[in-house]
């Protein structure tokens, strides 16, 4: 992983207090390239972590840098960052083609090209019909395309995005993840916060876990599933006749609990070395011939991993 | 919605200078104050002195004519006098005063009232510019309001008269002179109490207080003493009117700054409360109150 503060999203030992009320304390992350969410409950510090990443906000101890720009640079900063803010409001009478265009003609760009570039922008946000209407006549998914097309018209290497999905009905949502997924490679920064855990886990190369102002996790999903050891893995097994490989895996050391399912077809393992588990279980299926269904852990995704590091906070 | 950005010509983003930033948000701030119904009250009150003098003429010359305003101050001169009373007292302590606070006071509240200050904050520009081109989008429309107001007041009041008369003396040198130095306060009135306000608006989540302050103090500027008279910006602009407030019965009166004087010490306080504003502007967090 590259350390150049150049390629990074840097936070140092950042706190941020609102008068006597903490924002988030004594953050430092290092943020490389690739899809980044933040997790966390209502309040947990992730639109404090974002609109001090942007700017809107100042850090009260500490510094931040996003790809070696200070956040108190607004016109540097702003050429590399694209920010879609959870406020879903804007400016009076604002049609979505003059909210995109007029942001592209403060980006740099002449009156003409900047109409053009917006026309492009939001019709790959699938908005090309509405683009002459005001944007206060929006519904709520298309004000949230709107925003998107405005932080992704300067085609920013990074790209902050506070709750993108509220609000986009599933085929947008598919959509727009597709659109993150193309976004986040080629080495740029996507910095996502949600509440849906699952499509977290659909979009993410990492997770920052927040709670109450601190970041309680951070890293890829299974790195931090991995160094929970006080919650065993949980891995469902399914095959035809399971009893066998159940017998073979109880006297194990790495299995620390394993349960029968009730029609027969498999069980319900807990480890605290899947390595050393699924080492066993192929083992097993080459010694004895089995015929697995499914080996699958069910509790190594963000929502798990939210539930017990939160849970537990 | 296709699942792709092209990408775009970085260097061309890259090149625009802030004059043009400046342009571009300025005409953007501009088209904002020419939408909604906000804009109408600072307009009814640069042109209400105009339709209150034309509405007298209409009365008098509906319900039978009486002595006309000149007749009954006695002439021109002492007519001229008398609307330079009007014109400090109304114009320029009401009107001008009001309709920039609505403006300016307006410029960053109603955007973090509506919650979109954001996207101008957003922008790869310095937050100076945002302040700028705040200030100047006001100015452009309380100046132009404010001195076609005067301008206009001022041909209203020669309508009410014998018009053989009152027309030359309007078209006259010194009466052309005097109509373009009357708008000429107003603009200056603009650029002083709007610098003022866009502070205020800037400074204060509630900036009623400061304003009934403000209001206050320039109300009873001239019942101050004479050196606490020039700490206003009523008294510069009064000092620049051609024709003397005659208001000494009841109050000292300082001696009236210069014209130069007045010109470059009211330019000089609005340089220094807009570059406050732009110190305040750079240091502003915006997190609307519930977001964090």
């Amino acid at each position: 992983m590259s350390t150049d503060p150049r390629e990074l999203i840097l936070f140092q030992e950042v706190s941020k207090f609102y008068g006597e009320v903490l924002g988030i304390n004594r953050v430092s992350l290092s943020i490389p390239p690739g899809i980044t969410s933040l997790v966390g409950p209502n309040g947990s510090g992730k639109s404090t972590l974002m609109n001090l990443m942007t700017g809107l906000l100042h850090p009260t101890v500490g510094r931040i840098s996003v790809r070696g720009t200070a956040t108190d640079d607004p016109e540097r900063l702003h050429r590399l960052v694209g920010y879609c803010a959870q406020p879903d409001t804007f400016p009076p009478a604002a049609t979505g083609l003059s909210f995109v265009a007029g942001f592209l003609e403060i980006c740099g760009l002449g009156r003409r090209a900047a109409q053009l570039r917006a026309e492009e922008t939001i019709d790959q946000l699938g908005l090309s019909d509405a683009a002459g209407r005001k944007v206060a006549a929006y519904s709520k998914g298309m004000r949230q395309r709107i925003k998107l097309a405005r932080a992704i018209a300067h085609d920013p290497p990074v790209l902050v995005l506070d709750e993108p999905l509220n609000g986009l009905d599933p085929m947008a949502r598919a959509e727009v993840i597709a659109l993150f997924r193309r976004w986040g490679a080629g080495g740029r920064h996507l910095i996502v916060s949600s509440h849906i855990l699952h499509e977290v886990d659909l979009l993410s190369d990492q997770v920052i876990l927040m709670n109450q102002g601190y970041v309680v996790a951070e890293g890829d999903i299974q790195g931090v599933r991995g160094e929970m050891t006080r919650h065993p893995l949980q891995i469902v097994v399914r095959c035809a006749d399971p009893r066998p490989l159940a017998a073979r895996l109880i006297g194990a050391d790495s299995v620390t609990d394993l349960q029968l399912h009730a029609d027969g077809g498999g069980f319900f393992a807990r480890t605290r070395d899947p390595e050393g588990f699924y080492r066993l279980v192929q083992d097993a299926v080459l010694q004895e011939g089995l015929i697995l269904e499914t080996v699958m852990p069910v509790d190594d995704d963000v929502g798990a991993v939210y539930q017990y590091l939160i849970g537990e906070a | 919605m296709s699942a792709s950005v092209n990408p775009i010509d970085r260097p061309a983003i890259l090149s625009r200078g802030r004059w043009a930033q400046l342009r571009v948000l300025t005409r953007q701030e501009l088209r904002l104050r020419a939408t909604g119904l906000w804009s109408l009250p600072p307009l009814l009150l640069a042109f209400g002195p105009t339709f209150l003098l034309l509405f007298i003429v209409v009365v008098k010359h509906l319900f039978g004519p009486g002595d006309s305003a000149q007749e009954i101050v006695g002439g021109l001169a002492d007519w001229r006098q008398a609307f330079a009373e009007v014109f400090h007292s109304l114009m320029l302590r009401v009107c001008v005063f009001f309709g920039c606070a609505a403006v300016f006071l307006n410029s960053f509240r109603s955007a973090v009232a509506g919650r979109y200050l954001h996207y101008s904050y957003l922008s790869p520009l310095r937050r100076e510019l945002v302040v700028a081109a705040k200030y100047l989008s006001g100015l452009i429309f309380t100046g132009i309001a404010f001195m076609l107001g005067s301008l206009t007041m001022w041909t209203a009041a020669h309508l009410d008269g014998p018009l053989g008369e009152t027309l030359p003396a309007l078209f006259s040198a010194q009466g052309l002179r005097l109509g373009l130095t009357y708008a000429g306060i107003s603009f200056l009135g603009c650029l002083g109490y709007g610098a003022v306000f866009l502070a205020l608006g800037l400074r204060f989540k509630n900036p009623i207080f400061p304003t009934l302050f403000l209001m206050v103090w320039e109300s009873i500027n001239l019942f101050l003493p004479a050196g606490l008279q020039k700490l206003s910006i009523i008294h510069y602009l009064q000092s620049l009117g051609p024709i003397p407030a005659k208001t000494q019965l009841i109050s000292v009166v300082a001696a009236p700054t210069s014209a130069p004087v007045s010109i470059i010490g009211l330019l000089l306080v609005t340089m220094g409360l807009l570059w406050l504003s732009m110190r305040w502007a750079r240091g502003m967090e915006l997190d609307y109150g519930s977001d964090a």
